[in-house]
């Protein structure tokens, strides 16, 4: 059977193409000024890699923020449990995932048989989010590619003390402008991050093993200010970190049919 | 001793509570100017005011509270957590906000040390009825800590706490007062770190200290003739580079209405009454409100209007941590009524130890800049 997953996230769509519970091709697109067209071409690109014509799809679910745009015949389920059958079934050893995106972290806890025991998401606020560090990455002129290896030469990073977006690209520009180093700077950014997902992992008493996915997961600077600031070890699912909720969407109809039976 | 003692401010821990410890006294902190001193004192026991400086993020405080609580509990929570404070015997808390009220139920959730923790309950009014039950309120933390620790408070030493309590008050009275002159002692930035080194001092080094401090700064001054004066009202602030901050701009802070200033040694205790815990209900009562006091805004404000004339004030700011319910509630109206009186004034609302210093100096810049155009225009008509 060849299903196909999409993942509407607020940044990014996301689309793959799988046979059984193999990957057969996928691909990922910032949403640009047209929605249709980029879903369109994100389906088209996923069918391209894995050489296939569209006809030959058996089944679509679509998940995420924007899960209910896919005008496509669909099967729309939570962010949730298409991540835990994608973690689960690449590691039953799973408790804990943690998915940080564009705008969201989620922290999904899963019972000994790969359900979703427990969902946590972060409040209504941007402040702890992909784009909270691109935004402010972006106002102190570093390009989002070197975010990671610039974070990583700071020596005394700079603790933020404010909760909020806004309010700390204000506090930002004011260091920068008294001579806070930058990689300090940029630090103190990704643990304000961090310091956001420790606090939800200690809410929902994380068990081990904890895995990360999502877009921040690009920032290798994050997983290893969050496993000094968790003092546990915290792992990657072998996998496109990104991928891990499309990847859930198309495993679902093939491990668990009785879930999209007869919704469409 | 200034040196010193501005070092003091800045730690959690200082030696001075070291030796307390291993002489045998328990230390018991206490939040908010309206849990009475005498009373700790008076046990034997050594009180320390809860400070949130020295911490290292709010990581562990966010799992019980959320991004609207005020940041000063937030950091003083999860220094708690994070076992920061394992020289405490006990911490009273009191119903002075919301936020501070939960932190005692959530810290007796986390089940951290140390294990007595109490909610003094303090009235809202300060009428006769009020006295009356706030008396009765401390006979019953009296009793209370008699029990939990086996000790004995008697009167006698409860008139011994009181005479050093007075002792303290009015030595940072006469410190306070010496801002009145043209030339400045202190800036307001010492004058804080002061008051977070008594708040944490066995009051008996606290007096000895403060007693040198007098006679240090008596021929001191640290202002420009071209500063501005400035009156500042704040819930609390333990930073002193922020007051820095406002000086460096070009003024002077000279006296303040807020927690840790004013509120903290305003009025003594009477001594020699019949009853001690009635005397020192009265004195907390009376004393210059805070604004979690209902009906009482009028005094407030003749107060701080005394003030501004007094220590010769010319400009006020208003400074209040983020999301403080009482504060935000009260400075509306503070701001109406200096408008009346043709005082200019700067509300500033920030987070506790925050970084964003860029806004706030924007901010005073143009306030001192606007006080000092409007002086040179006065003097230039005059």
């Amino acid at each position: 059977m060849i299903s196909l997953g999409y993942d509407i996230g607020t940044r990014f769509v996301k689309a793959c193409l799988v046979r059984d519970t193999e990957i057969i091709g996928s691909s990922c697109l910032e949403i640009g000024k047209n929605f249709k067209n980029t879903l369109k071409s994100v389906k088209s690109e996923a069918l391209n890699k894995a050489g296939i014509r569209g006809f030959r799809i058996n089944r679509v679910v679509s998940t995420g923020f924007g899960a209910s745009l896919v005008r496509e015949r669909r099967h729309q389920l939570g962010i949730a449990p298409c991540i835990a059958c994608a973690a689960f079934h690449l590691d039953p050893e799973i408790r804990t995932i943690v998915d940080i995106g564009g705008l969201f972290i989620n922290v999904i806890s899963l019972d000994d048989r790969g359900h979703v025991q427990d969902f946590y998401e972060v409040e209504k606020c941007a402040a702890g989010s992909g784009k909270f560090i691109e935004v402010i990455a972006t106002a102190i002129g570093i390009p989002l590619g070197e975010i990671s290896d610039i974070a990583l030469l700071s020596s005394n990073p700079y603790a933020m003390t404010s909760g909020c977006a806004v309010f700390a690209e204000s506090e930002v520009i004011s260091q920068v402008n008294t001579g806070a180093r930058r990689e300090d700077v940029l630090a103190g950014l990704i643990g304000a991050v961090v310091s956001k997902t420790s606090s939800m992992l200690v809410r929902s008493e994380a068990r081990d093993k904890i895995v990360l996915t999502g877009g921040v997961t690009r920032i290798p600077a994050f997983m290893s200010f969050l496993e000094r600031e968790l003092k546990r070890e915290v792992f990657m699912l072998d996998l496109d970190p990104q991928m891990a909720a499309a990847y859930g969407a198309a495993l679902i109809p093939v491990l668990n049919p009785h879930i999209v039976k007869g919704r469409s | 001793m200034l040196k010193e003692i501005l070092e003091l401010s800045q730690k959690t821990f200082h030696p001075y509570l070291d030796e307390a410890r291993r002489s045998g006294k328990k230390i018991l902190g206490y939040f908010c100017s309206y849990v009475p001193e005498e009373l700790i004192h008076a046990a034997g026991f050594v009180p320390y005011r809860m400070r949130a400086v020295e911490n290292h993020g709010t990581v562990k405080s966010d799992v019980y509270f959320s991004s609207v609580n005020c940041s000063f509990v937030r950091q003083c929570f999860n220094k708690a957590l994070e076992n920061e404070f394992p020289f405490l015997d006990g911490v009273i808390f009191m119903n002075s906000c919301d936020h501070l009220r939960r932190m005692y139920d959530n810290w007796m959730h986390s089940g951290h040390d140390p294990k007595f923790l109490y909610m003094l309950s303090v009235p809202h009014k300060s009428d006769e009825i009020c006295v009356e039950e706030f008396t009765r309120e401390l006979a019953v933390w009296k009793k209370n800590m008699e029990v939990s620790f086996g000790v004995t408070i008697t009167d006698q030493a409860l008139e011994n706490s009181i005479r050093l309590y007075n002792r303290q008050r009015d030595l940072i009275s006469r410190i306070y007062n010496l801002r009145k002159n043209d030339s400045v002692p202190l800036k307001g930035g010492e004058f804080t770190g002061i008051m977070l080194a008594v708040t944490s001092l066995p009051v008996e080094v606290s007096i000895e200290m403060l007693e040198k401090i007098v006679e240090e700064i008596k021929d001191r001054q640290v202002n420009r003739d071209s500063d501005i004066r400035i009156y500042l009202g704040s819930g609390y602030h333990e930073e002193r580079e922020l007051l820095d901050l406002i000086e460096d701009s070009g003024a002077i802070i000279v006296g303040d209405n807020s927690c840790l200033g004013i509120m903290q040694f305003d009025r003594n205790v009477e001594e020699g009454t019949d009853s001690p815990l009635r005397a020192i209900a009265l004195r907390y009562l009376k004393r210059i409100s805070c604004p979690r006091m209902v009906d009482d805004f009028r005094n407030r404000l003749n107060f701080m209007n005394e003030a501004l004339k007094e220590f010769r004030v010319d400009a006020v700011i208003l400074d209040k941590l983020e999301f403080c319910t009482l504060w935000s509630g009260i400075i509306y109206l503070y701001k109406k009524e200096l408008e009346k009186a043709g005082v200019p004034m700067l509300k500033l609302s920030r987070e506790l130890n925050s970084g964003a210093t860029g806004q706030i100096k924007t901010r005073v810049q143009a306030l001192i800049e606007g006080v000092k155009n409007q002086k040179a225009r006065a003097g230039h008509q005059g």
